[in-house]
């Protein structure tokens, strides 16, 4: 019998005083090896006692518990620095004010050892509140209708993000090939899986479930406003890194024609949240303009020669870029009733 | 009664051939006297019988009707040449498918006469559909339109229906041409005129506003709306960009502004698409913006409040996306917020 694989556990906190010792502390009394499990803290420039804290618990499991600590540059940042100093086999991501069930990772690994061609693995989350109690059982189920993706699934997850970080498992080695995420997304558990997702499989294990906190300083249920709009913000964002280099071979037509619209929902609901129907959303520059203007007119070739799928990718990349293109605003209508 | 002054009724055509005769016959009709109202129609290339309703008033009413016809040119352009046809000493705009009650003219001239300092008087509509049947009594009801000189009250909406304005031949001769990318003349005089003068609001009579199928400008829906609102955004526009220092309060600035990211978000929301074109941006239209928001900032430096806001206002106006210029708003209106 072979050694259970070793986890490095990823925990990005910035400002989480409240919850980061229980978050580590569910970390480190997972029933899995000990010796085959380690937590790299990466302390987001904190200015409360999240740094004392993570420091405590490297005191006293010098082994096992290391911390770094980064100017706050964002979420993605601290992963990115958690990625890069993490030395097991598997990676898991934990956000500081999350926790896990016990049986969280030994249920998880062994799920991603018998899916040998999956390089993520996500799971569904139980909500709770500040102290602790059960808002939701299911995220999931609140917010995705039907079964979450699976497998080569990039196209739906596009759409929207199923995977949310304290639920995710992925390889070292799949990590490292996918390269630092870009850090203006400030938001790392959906590049993840969608990075993922277009490099092969991933996979989706809904038990156990992690606990995922709400709570008033983070986003999520019930928040809205301008809070709410840059929410949106960021998920745009996220959209628009990927729409910007989709091809065919990463997604259906009806998949991209979906990503598109839930870009433009977002886009709406950010501009709602922020007040204004011209406030920065989408940031577009001359060579922005001057990117879609070709990409647009090389899709309208490839819809010319009769290639309806890859000339609606290409719209949609002109659109990433400008997404006020107009030609590529009709281009993809105009491909997207070719395609289907 | 020789004192009173000389009216021209500019009336503007175009394939209207089911209503004109009914416009014409309510100008021709009005208790004025007959030697004092003269009816101006610019006949707008229309291609149905519009050219036969007009011919068989002007044979009916020898010498009170000049007609010029041209080539399709558009509603704007069409009231251009007709306040450039025009005579007398006042102008009342009729839109060949409305109906003037018979006092309209007396009434509305004698108000004017009252109120020197005004250059354009507008008044309440009842609207109508094709049959003359009444739709709503009152379009402006119990409202309190805009008055005065407050033209950011004016650029909010318009109020001021083109057959329910009269205004001085003077004034108006000096607003025309409508400058080009403005598709309401009744609105841009109405603004103008408050820029200029005072603007009086007189409730009745109410002039009788056709609604039907061809027409689109009260309450409409769809595509149609859409259209009118993107319309609506490049007059706002036109104006904003051309904010005076001291030209309004901020309050007002800033109402103004606010109505016409209400009309952008509107357009946003019933072209279902937050890209929807809502006004058009050059990389000059850019550049402008860039360079009057440092302005604005710079203003705001030297503790110029005001002059930062309409600075910032055009800047804003001439590139709505434009983060700096919507900075500089912003941060003048807090300060004016105190």
């Amino acid at each position: 019998m072979s050694l259970p694989p070793t986890v490095s556990v990823l925990v990005p906190v910035h400002d989480a005083e409240a919850f980061l010792a229980e978050a580590l502390a569910s970390a480190l009394g997972q029933d899995y090896p000990a010796d085959r499990l380690d937590v790299v803290v990466v302390d987001d420039g904190s200015s409360d006692a999240s740094a004392a804290i993570a420091a405590g618990f490297a005191e006293r499991e010098p082994e096992r518990v290391r911390v770094l600590r980064q100017a706050n540059a964002g979420t993605a940042a601290a992963v990115n620095a958690a990625r890069a100093a993490a030395r097991g086999e598997l990676l898991a991501l934990l956000d500081a004010d999350d926790r896990w069930p016990a049986d969280k990772l030994v249920n998880q690994v062994r799920a991603l050892d018998a899916a040998p061609d999956a390089g993520l693995l996500y799971g569904d989350m139980t909500v709770i509140d500040a102290e602790g109690a059960t808002v939701a059982d299911s995220w999931l189920q609140t917010i995705w209708p039907g079964e979450p993706p699976s497998g080569r699934c990039f196209g739906a997850l596009l759409e929207a993000n199923p995977a949310t970080a304290s639920s995710i498992l992925l390889r070292a080695e799949l990590s490292r090939r996918l390269g630092p995420i870009p850090v203006e997304l400030r938001s790392a558990d959906w590049w993840l899986a969608l990075a993922a997702a277009r490099a092969g499989a991933i996979a989706y294990l809904p038990e156990p479930r992690t606990g995922y906190r709400l709570h008033d300083a983070n986003i999520g249920l019930g928040s809205e406003g301008p809070t709410l709009g840059r929410a949106h913000v960021r998920r745009a964002a996220v959209q628009r890194c990927f729409l910007a280099c989709v091809t065919a071979a990463d997604a259906e037509p009806i998949e991209l024609a979906a990503a598109w619209n839930a870009f433009e929902r977002n886009v709406s609901e950010a501009l709602r949240g922020l007040g204004s129907p011209f406030a920065t959303v989408v940031a577009v520059n001359a060579a922005d303009r001057e990117r879609a203007r070709g990409q647009a007119a090389s899709a309208a070739a490839e819809l010319e020669s009769g290639a309806a799928a890859p000339a609606m990718a290409g719209f949609v990349r002109a659109l990433a870029a400008d997404p006020w293109n107009a030609e590529a605003l009709d281009g993809l209508a105009a491909a997207w009733e070719r395609a289907r | 009664m020789s004192g009173l002054p000389r009216v021209s009724a500019l009336v503007t055509a175009y394939n209207s051939e089911r209503f004109v005769g009914e416009a014409l016959d309510s100008a021709l009709g009005q208790d004025y006297p007959a030697e004092r109202l003269v009816v101006v129609v610019v006949d707008d290339g229309s291609t149905d019988a519009t050219a036969d309703e007009i011919a068989a008033r002007v044979a009916r009413h020898p010498g009170r009707i000049r007609v010029v016809r041209q080539e399709n040119a558009g509603y704007v352009a069409a009231t251009n040449r007709a306040v450039a046809e025009g005579s007398g000493e006042l102008f009342a705009l009729l839109d060949s498918d409305d109906v003037w009650p018979a006092d309209k003219l007396r009434r509305q001239v004698a108000a004017l006469a009252e109120r020197p300092e005004a250059g354009l008087l507008y008044g309440d509509m009842t609207v109508i559909d094709a049959d003359g049947a009444v739709l709503d009594p009152a379009w402006l009801g119990g409202e309190q339109p805009p008055q005065g000189r407050r033209f950011t009250d004016l650029l909010r909406g318009n109020p001021a229906t083109s057959s329910s304005i009269v205004m001085r031949a003077e004034l108006a001769r000096r607003l025309c041409p409508i400058p080009p990318g403005i598709a309401f003349a009744d609105w841009y005089f109405a603004i103008r005129a408050a820029q200029e003068s005072e603007v009086v609001y007189l409730p009745e009579p109410r002039t009788l506003y056709r609604f039907h199928g061809a027409n689109m400008s009260l309450g409409t829906s769809g595509a149609e709306r859409a259209g009118q609102l993107r319309k609506s955004l490049a007059l706002q526009r036109w104006f904003l960009r051309r904010l005076r220092p001291g030209a309004a309060s901020a309050q007002d600035l800033l109402a103004a502004w606010q109505s016409f990211e209400a009309f952008a978000a509107e357009l946003q929301d019933l072209a279902d698409t937050p890209f929807t074109a809502t006004v058009a941006v050059t990389d000059d239209d850019r550049g402008e913006a860039r360079q009057l928001s440092a302005r604005a900032r710079l203003a705001l430096a030297r503790g110029d409040v005001a002059s930062a806001l309409t600075t910032g206002l055009r800047a804003a106006a001439a590139d709505p996306w434009c983060e700096q210029a919507r900075e500089a708003v912003a941060l003048a209106a807090a300060y004016l917020a105190g």
